[in-house]
């Protein structure tokens, strides 16, 4: 388990954080072209809600109780890593191997215990699905390392 | 009342052709199937088909999204009469009273109210679909930008008011979805947004993949912690035990017809209005019971009331949608992209434009509906076992599916991304009190707030003072001033009350 203290408070970080975002996307629209009231123009309504949002973040903050982050446990930050990764492999290694390791790697990391579980659900999901996708409507997913072979 | 009667009796020949068919029968079924399971519910499995509808055609692709979302309400029931464990937050009063029914050996009574109450109050809520979409189409002809911007306006603040959470977080929520609405091509100057000189982002960020990643990436990491259930744990029920009693039947006619109309009007309200139905009715039949003291321990009212309330919601949340192209919920925003997929534009003209696309989806539901429940009660073992997929396998297939959806969204790997990153987003910041629904429909009615507030200044030659000329318009602000301060107002009495409590 992974807990961030809570001197700050965590909602007040995130909030924090929030804000960061809300600076940041006012300070791209602020490039924008405003235009004039009588004839707005394309940075208009970014500048607008870029400015509500960064109101609303520092509200937040000020209001958020200063109390710890919630725990995140081992599955989820599993998941994320595997997520990521699969993200970051799909293009390289096309889409069945990147699902046989990423299905392969949840199911055992999430309680599986039999290879023939592990295995049967890692390689028959992501080829059921490409076959779906592929066959059944048309779409191609990534081929990557496969590609050529079928 | 003969036309309408008539476009129905078109509607009917439109969804009776044996793919429209098939696809209702498909979306019902797979809504019973993710109402069933708890944590995927209508949002994520409704995204999770978006990109499959490319392939179909506009009518076919709606009417089985739309299958989803009415089909999820019948499965959530189910687990929350057998196991008490609500498959949708809209289930979550049924298990009060279902599960005590089911404890008592009436489980199937109870499942059999809740069926028949859920198909009552679907068939009334699209009577009422059928009547007053229409009507509001044409008056919404009328409006202009102005009239457009206040109903926006509005649509948000009850939004604000009802989700349950604290209002500016549901407002800051709101207001991320319009900002990261704006990025791609403005529409009306061609200038690009915030697209950092890429082509891939002209277009703007895929809808599809963020309701992908904040209702279906989000949701399945909820079910990383959720305990396992045996098949064991699961009540048995015979097909004969499925018939309740003459007393029964005659105490469920009254919370049946009363909860289709608190869904009716509560679905009619931006907001989890399928949610905050069922606590309504629950509330207004323990009121009008003689037997209050039933309430919680298995009376039928407290099952047959809500059940009828949440499908009845369903019904009534396409007027909005459908007459004024305005979704009011999470599912009815991933129905919007279902037609905006297709090149549809609900709104005032689409019943003009589409006629067989809303009269063809209005018989579908009425046909889905009629499948649910012939085909519901029969299976209910069937469904309830579902419940017993161990949750590694779960989570890894629909998460697998869910990223192969989203990369068939554009054919590209940016759409990944965005469903992966916005998915861990909405997990990680939904125990801060951050709802996704806010920022969904930030996102989804961003384009029209810009676009008709641009237009309204433009026409009005920057002149603010426009709105309160504009009689409909002045109405929906001041509605929306009251709202706000009303809302401000309890929130402020809750926070004093706290504080005092505190004291003491």
């Amino acid at each position: 388990m992974m807990r961030v203290p809570g001197r700050i408070g965590a909602e007040r970080l995130v909030a924090l954080a929030i804000g960061i975002v809300c600076i940041a996307y006012l300070a791209a629209a602020l490039e924008l072209p405003p235009g004039t009231v009588q004839r707005p123009g394309s940075g208009f309504f970014p500048q607008l809600a870029g400015a509500l949002g960064l109101v609303l973040a520092l509200a937040a903050a000020v209001l958020a109780p200063a109390r710890p982050a919630p725990a995140i446990e081992r599955p989820a930050v599993v998941f994320i890593a595997a997520l990521l990764a699969f993200s970051a492999a799909l293009d390289m290694l096309g889409f069945v191997p990147a699902g046989v390791l990423f299905t392969a790697l949840l199911v055992r990391l999430l309680g599986a215990e039999s290879a023939w579980q592990i295995g049967g659900i890692g390689v028959i999901t992501p080829i059921a699905l490409d076959l779906m996708f592929t066959r059944g409507f048309g779409i191609t997913l990534p081929r990557g390392v496969l590609a050529g072979l079928f | 009342m003969e036309d309408i009667l008539a476009q129905l009796g078109h509607g009917f020949a439109v969804a009776s052709t044996l793919k429209n068919l098939l696809m209702a029968l498909a979306g019902a079924f797979l809504g019973t199937v993710v109402g069933v399971l708890p944590g995927l519910g209508p949002t994520a499995a409704m995204s999770l088909l978006l990109p499959l509808s490319f392939t179909l055609d506009p009518i076919g692709a709606v009417i089985l999204l739309a299958g989803v979302w009415y089909g999820s309400q019948y499965g959530g029931s189910t687990t929350a009469i057998l196991l008490n464990m609500p498959g949708e937050a809209t289930s979550v009063v049924t298990a009060y009273d279902g599960y005590q029914m089911a404890l008592k050996g009436r489980a199937g009574a109870a499942l059999f109210v809740a069926a028949t109450g859920s198909f009552v109050a679907s068939v009334a809520g699209l009577v009422g679909l059928a009547v007053a979409a229409p009507a509001l189409a044409s008056f919404a002809l009328k409006f202009g930008p102005p009239e457009y911007f206040a109903l926006a306006l509005l649509g948000f603040i009850v939004l604000f008011n009802v989700t349950g959470g604290p209002l500016y977080k549901s407002a800051l929520m709101a207001a991320l979805g319009m900002m990261v609405s704006c990025v791609g091509l403005d529409k009306m100057s061609g200038t690009p947004r915030f697209t950092f000189g890429s082509t891939a982002m002209m277009d703007g960020i895929d809808l599809a993949a963020i309701v992908m990643g904040v209702y279906g990436i989000s949701e399945v990491m909820e079910q990383l912690s959720a305990r396992a259930v045996k098949a064991s744990d699961i009540a048995r029920v015979k097909l004969r035990d499925l018939y309740p009693t003459r007393a029964e039947l005659r105490r469920s006619v009254a919370p049946i017809a009363r909860g289709s109309l608190v869904g009716f009007l509560v679905g009619l309200v931006p907001g989890p209005a399928g949610v905050i139905s069922t606590f309504l009715s629950y509330r207004l039949e323990k009121r009008v019971s003689r037997h209050p003291e039933e309430f919680g321990h298995g009376a039928i009212e407290g099952v047959a009331g809500p059940e009828a309330a949440n499908n009845a919601v369903t019904s009534a949340s396409l007027i909005p949608l459908l007459s004024l192209g305005l979704p009011f919920s999470a599912p009815a925003a991933v129905l919007l992209t279902g037609f905006m997929i297709h090149g549809v534009t609900p709104g005032p003209m689409l019943i003009q434009n589409s006629p067989d696309l809303f009269w063809g989806l209005v018989a579908s539901m009425v046909i889905g509906n009629i499948a649910l429940l012939v085909l519901n009660l029969p299976l209910v073992g069937v469904f309830a076992s579902l419940i017993a997929i161990p949750k590694q396998y779960l989570v890894s297939v629909v998460c697998l599916m869910l990223l192969a959806g989203a990369y068939a969204a554009t054919g590209g790997m940016v759409t990944v991304w965005v469903a992966a990153v916005s998915g861990v987003l909405a997990w990680w910041l939904r125990p801060y009190g951050y709802d996704p629904a806010p920022f969904v429909l930030g996102l989804v009615l961003g384009p029209l707030v810009e676009r008709s507030l641009r237009r309204s200044l433009a026409m009005y030659d920057g002149d603010i003072t426009m709105f309160a000329h504009n009689p409909l318009a002045a109405a929906m602000l001041t509605l929306s001033a009251l709202v706000l301060l009303v809302g401000l107002g309890l929130r402020l009495k809750h926070l004093l009350s706290v504080r005092r409590t505190q004291r003491v």
